[in-house]
């Protein structure tokens, strides 16, 4: 049995990670299409969905609907499971090597509006994270600040 | 303390404290083969879908290749992701309790091997076996630790 897993950190290095020094981050990320355009956040280092982790006791639907509202001012409900991931990464604000489980869903906006100055934790502050529309056109020429494939990911939302 | 509802392996309802929980994260096969499905029973707590936890390290599809080896002696091909399902339960062998987030795909079998077969210490205690069962049949069976959405999911799949 393997010892060791091969992750990255946020820029994307790779990093050899202790499995024994592993823990646990079940996150979920919300997939939301509207005009043609879709919900993203931009950060420093890129794009990325929004979306984070599921604290224990919550719910999958209270998890993405509480994650989506504080990073992008709109009240969203689950439409369907588009995909699951495995990613091993150093977690940028508490710097811990997790094992996260990252699961994906289309979503639909129920109510709100775009909030330009969103809830955000403080490393999230640090990477001038925003929430945007971006045009589905746009998609292959933007720059993906995520370890997953998003852009095949979206697109499977799509289909 | 913050508590949440969850439930027994029996299906009884319990109040468990956060401060107890432990994220476990599982993956399960909804595999079907001349109209049955393939299903595992846990003595007299019920059925439930071939599948199991994933360690820590270990890709999902991996596990569920490696938690069917194990479990039924089958070699199989991961197909489409269905559906997910959290819960809060209390193990039925220790006193622990557990935030689960379990993972259901389609899969099929592409040979079998029963001398692979090697069950766990929980799965002996449970008194574990296999069977197939027809798809007329599944919504009658009692699902162990379930509430409900497992015959749903299955029901989905049939469907498509």
């Amino acid at each position: 049995m393997n010892k060791t897993v091969l992750g990255q950190d946020k820029d994307g290095n790779k990093i050899e990670m202790n499995i024994s020094d592993l823990s646990w981050r079940i996150s979920v990320y919300g997939i939301v299409i509207k005009d043609e355009k879709i919900l993203m956040i931009s950060q420093n280092f890129g794009y990325s969905l929004p979306g984070g982790g599921i604290d224990l006791g919550e719910t999958i639907d209270n998890a993405i609907r509480r994650e989506v509202l504080d990073e992008t001012g709109y009240n969203v409900q689950i439409k369907k499971i588009i995909d699951v991931q495995t990613s091993f990464f150093r977690h940028p604000s508490f710097n811990k090597d997790v094992h996260a489980i990252r699961i994906f869903f289309s979503c639909e906006i129920e109510s709100g509006e775009l909030n330009e100055n969103p809830d955000l934790t403080p490393a999230e502050k640090s990477w001038n994270s925003k929430p945007e529309w971006v045009e589905l056109s746009e998609l292959e020429n933007i720059k993906i600040g995520d370890s997953a494939d998003l852009v095949s990911i979206i697109k499977k939302s799509i289909k | 303390m913050k508590k949440v509802e969850g439930l027994k392996m029996s299906g009884e309802k319990i109040i468990i404290n956060v401060d107890d929980l432990h994220f476990r994260p599982s993956i399960y096969a909804i595999i079907i083969k001349n109209n049955q499905l393939l299903m595992t029973k846990f003595g007299e707590y019920g059925y439930f879908l071939p599948g199991g936890g994933i360690d820590l390290g270990e890709n999902h599809i991996d596990t569920l290749i490696r938690e069917l080896k194990e479990e039924t002696g089958y070699t199989v091909k991961v197909g489409d992701l269905l559906d997910i399902q959290t819960a809060f339960v209390k193990s039925p062998v220790k006193e622990k309790y557990s935030h689960t987030i379990k993972i259901f795909y389609k899969a099929e079998i592409i040979s079998e091997n029963p001398e692979d077969i090697i069950l766990t210490e929980s799965e002996n205690i449970l008194n574990f076996t296999q069977e197939w069962v027809d798809l007329s049949e599944v919504e009658n069976l009692k699902m162990a630790g379930d509430d409900g959405k497992l015959l749903e999911i299955v029901k989905n799949c049939i469907k498509k």
